[in-house]
């Protein structure tokens, strides 16, 4: 049936006791006072009863549902001719065959007819529900327009998974919205006639039925109870409709119109990690791209003291970055506080006792540098300074994997390993010199190196990468 | 629980990227791919259509040396997001160590976001693990693009239980917040895995 279909109603072969078939004549079936059940629904040329799971769910033969249990919360929507009412004890009775029909979910397989009894439910509203408050309302303001405002209706019912009480709400606890967007939104299969252009009226949807869904991800309302809250002129627009359909009303629409504490986050929770953050293998690829994309960040990412970070084994590897060439991570790279070193003496032609910060000083010196960085290939700035401060973050994070991007490429077409690359660039020229675990990377005159120099810088850099394994080794 | 090969001294974590489908969870593994070297990265398997919707899982391993005198490697699966294909979701998750969930940020996605991660319960349920106690860290994806969800809404569908998990606002396609959601997850793996395997510590 659907609520609609009435043609299959079977209560003439019922044998109820002392029955009286609901809406025989709808006028009075659906009066209030003769009826009160759960709901009633209107829609333009019908009239339905709306009614919870919880009403009759637990009565029905467990056979034949499924293994699914439904939100007992929500309506279903049923024609009062395909019920019979019992009035002294306030209760109705209707076939599982056509009840199906309106719940055909929550049944394994249609309903046989050796399967086809009966389930009795009862007419009135839950015992929780408050007498004094209106039955199926939205609060004050129902069925008031103002201009250009679709009020509540009295006999609007929401579908709110989680709620079966259409309870009342407060004087102005409703979210209005503009129209437009949500017929628009609106799925073909529903086959409206032309909605009217440029409408500019909007709708008041009951908060609580927006809010106690907002949980869900999704915000809708049956038909029946939409077309409630519409105006007389756009009604028909529903005819036709199923109205036991659901309208999904777009969350974008909703969200600028709610209260901030709508979807606040419940105050007794507990941290389900702890604050102190140990080492993995990612964490330094993860803190390169914190850097990188730093307009993003975790929402909830813990300031960490990188420097105080345990390491679950002191010897720890990490897995390397793409710039990585070497197994060993370069972060561990370190050298000695002053080298014991004749060939870097003997290269920059002097007696003093060089470090490490003393010699790529020395370089940035050499004739057409004007300033240079060495880094490890994983992005970890040793010494130097750059004429660009901010530069010399990005740099030492953007270089080595380009350095190790182009490696590749030219070890694919057989080339020799690479000894440097230049980029020219308006009166400047970078250069990166890659050397195993180091990378130096120099700011010169853009013109081509003054003869020896670019030997120099070769020749250092290896002494250094020679130092710095000394030291690691040891 | 990790795999544990005491004579061939291995540890093998099973990390599991969940969510509704076309969420981002095969682009983050492209990511981490790429961003990994090669001496420490198996090939990524990848069984998708031209739609690039994940068919039956992707499988990155990655290994490292983190736990003293053992080896780790990581596995890196995602799961088909969509709705029919929860037996093979379930077959991947057995023996899962940790779950990345992988959130679509797009308005329009919010109900399947809710579905994803009632159904990833479901299914941890039938392996008699409770998500309460259970490592998984949230990844909103897609935040570049324009239709998105606040990350506070995204935080009430998802992340409003007695206990509260790292969430993350990412960006797959561009590895914002990639290794950040991996990271803390594998945080959270070998923090449970320490507490259990002390003895294995040197």
């Amino acid at each position: 049936m659907a609520p609609s279909d009435s043609s299959q109603s079977g209560s003439e072969n019922l044998a109820l006791p002392a029955q009286t078939p609901i809406g025989t004549g709808a006028e009075t079936a659906l009066d209030s006072t003769a009826l009160p059940p759960f709901g009633v629904e209107e829609v333009p040329g019908h009239q339905f009863l709306s009614v919870p799971f919880n009403a009759f769910y637990d009565k029905l033969p467990k056979q034949l549902l499924t293994s699914k249990k439904p939100d007992l919360s929500r309506l279903i929507y049923i024609a009062p001719d395909d019920v019979v009412s019992d009035d002294e004890t306030d209760q109705a009775t209707i076939l599982l065959s056509i009840l199906s029909l309106s719940c055909p979910e929550i049944f394994a397989h249609p309903i046989q007819s050796e399967d086809d009894t009966t389930v009795t439910f009862p007419l009135f509203q839950p015992e929780s529900r408050q007498p004094e408050q209106p039955p199926a309302d939205f609060g004050p303001g129902t069925g008031t327009q103002s201009a250009g405002v679709i009020g509540t209706s009295e006999s609007a019912t929401n579908s709110i998974e989680g709620e079966a009480e259409s309870v009342s709400a407060g004087a102005g606890d409703e979210i209005r919205l503009n129209l437009e967007p949500i017929l628009a939104n609106l799925p073909l299969e529903f086959e409206l006639p032309s909605i009217p252009k440029d409408l500019q009226t909007e709708i008041a949807l009951p908060a609580h039925l927006v809010k106690n869904q907002l949980k869900n991800g999704r915000v809708s309302i049956a038909v029946a109870a939409f077309c409630a809250l519409l105006p007389e002129h756009l009604k028909h627009l529903f005819e036709k409709v199923d109205p036991t359909a659901e309208i999904t009303i777009p969350l974008r629409e909703i969200f600028p119109k709610l209260p901030s504490d709508a979807v606040k986050l419940r105050e007794d929770y507990e941290l389900g990690y702890s604050q102190e953050a140990i080492q993995t293998p990612f964490t330094a690829t993860s803190e390169e791209d914190a850097v990188r994309n730093g307009d993003l960040k975790a929402t909830l990412k813990a300031d960490t003291d990188v420097q105080g970070i345990p390491i679950l084994a002191p010897n720890a590897d990490k897995i390397e970055s793409p710039a990585e060439t070497e197994p060993a991570a370069a972060a561990e790279l370190t050298f000695p506080d002053t080298f014991d070193s004749h060939v870097l003496q003997a290269l920059f032609m002097t007696e003093e006792e060089l470090n490490l910060t003393r010699t790529v000083q020395k370089i940035s010196e050499l004739p057409g540098l004007r300033s240079c960085l060495l880094t490890t290939t994983n992005g970890t700035k040793l010494a130097g300074k750059w004429v660009d401060p901010q530069n010399e973050t990005a740099l030492p994070l953007t270089l080595p994997r380009l350095s190790q991007e182009v490696a590749s490429a030219l070890a694919e077409l057989q080339f020799h390993s690479l000894d440097g690359v230049t980029f020219y660039s308006g009166q400047d020229s970078l250069s990166i010199f890659p050397a195993n675990r180091l990378l130096l990377i120099v700011l010169h005159d853009n013109r081509p190196f003054r003869p020896g120099v670019k030997e120099k810088i070769v020749a250092v850099l290896q002494e250094l990468e020679k130092i710095g394994q000394t030291t690691r080794q040891s | 629980m990790p795999l544990i090969n005491y004579a061939s001294r291995e540890i093998q974590f099973k990390i599991v990227y969940y969510g509704p489908a076309l969420a981002g969870k095969t682009a983050n593994l492209i990511y981490i791919h790429s961003r990994i070297g090669q001496a420490y990265r198996g090939d990524l398997v990848s069984l998708a259509t031209s739609a690039d919707r994940t068919l039956f899982f992707d499988l990155l391993p990655l290994h490292a040396e983190i736990l003293q005198g053992f080896k780790t490697k990581f596995q890196l699966f995602t799961v088909p997001g969509q709705v029919i294909y929860n037996a093979t979701r379930q077959l991947v998750l057995r023996n899962v160590d940790g779950v990345v969930f992988v959130a679509d940020s797009q308005w329009d996605k919010m109900e399947e976001n809710v579905l994803s991660f009632r159904n990833l319960e479901e299914n941890l349920r039938t392996q008699d693990i409770s998500l309460d106690e259970f490592p998984y860290v949230l990844q909103f994806n897609k935040r570049d693009l324009q239709d998105t969800a606040p990350a506070n809404y995204l935080e009430y569908l998802l992340n409003n239980r007695k206990r509260r998990v790292r969430s993350f606002e990412s960006v797959a396609k561009t590895g914002v917040n990639v290794f950040a959601a991996l990271d803390a997850v594998t945080q959270l793996l070998l923090r449970k895995f320490e507490n259990e395997h002390r003895q294995i510590r040197g």
